[in-house]
């Protein structure tokens, strides 16, 4: 899972596939995705 | 298990480096072998991170890595840390509460740096604007690769 400067830089890398082309996501979206209720806790005791 | 988690991702926030089983067995009171082994079982319990292959030793465990990766952290002015992947580079954050965590990286199609700042989880200044995350496997069933690639 890499991060670009732009979609168009990723699809220029020339490891790019072509069927993952849904896997694009924006800085908010992951920033959300990894924020995940468990995420803030990963240093806590259980 | 949970003990050594935690000692584990300790010693990830204020080394940069995962510590080796013998220094987490004697931090966890046991024998050198029972640490070893014990690390094994969490290694399976948290399959996102992963032993160097043949070795006992921690590669990585998200969302740091032990292997130097192309995702450079910096927080209070120090480049100690690499996150396991781009997307884990956002979670970071969560490990240095009340910190700015400056995330470097060169984008592998034209080497040139990006940089984002985050903290408390909270987007701060992103250079370019543009920068975006790819999974080149997809979300989802097309996904048939490693998720760290």
């Amino acid at each position: 899972m890499n991060l670009f400067r732009s979609e168009e830089h990723a699809r220029r890398w020339p490891a790019f596939q072509p069927r993952a082309a849904e896997g694009f996501i924006t800085l908010p979206e992951l920033a959300g995705f990894f924020g995940t209720e468990t995420r803030p806790h990963m240093l806590d005791a259980d | 298990m949970d003990r050594m988690f935690q000692r584990i991702m300790r010693g990830l926030v204020d080394s940069g480096r995962a510590p080796h089983y013998a220094e987490l067995a004697r931090a966890l009171g046991i024998p050198v072998e029972d640490g070893r082994l014990l690390l094994h079982d969490v290694m399976q319990a948290y399959p996102i991170g992963w032993l160097h292959p043949e070795t006992d030793y921690i590669a990585s465990f998200p969302p740091l890595n032990s292997l130097p990766t192309q995702y450079r952290v910096t927080v209070r002015g120090e480049q100690r840390w690499f996150a396991q992947c781009g997307f884990e580079a956002t979670s970071v954050t969560w490990l240095f509460p009340g910190e700015t965590v400056r995330i470097d990286a060169p984008c592998l199609d034209c080497g040139q740096t990006l940089t984002l700042e985050m903290r408390d989880g909270q987007l701060g200044r992103v250079d370019p604007p543009g920068v975006i995350g790819h999974l080149n496997y997809g979300f989802g069933a097309s996904r048939g690769k490693p998720q760290f690639l």
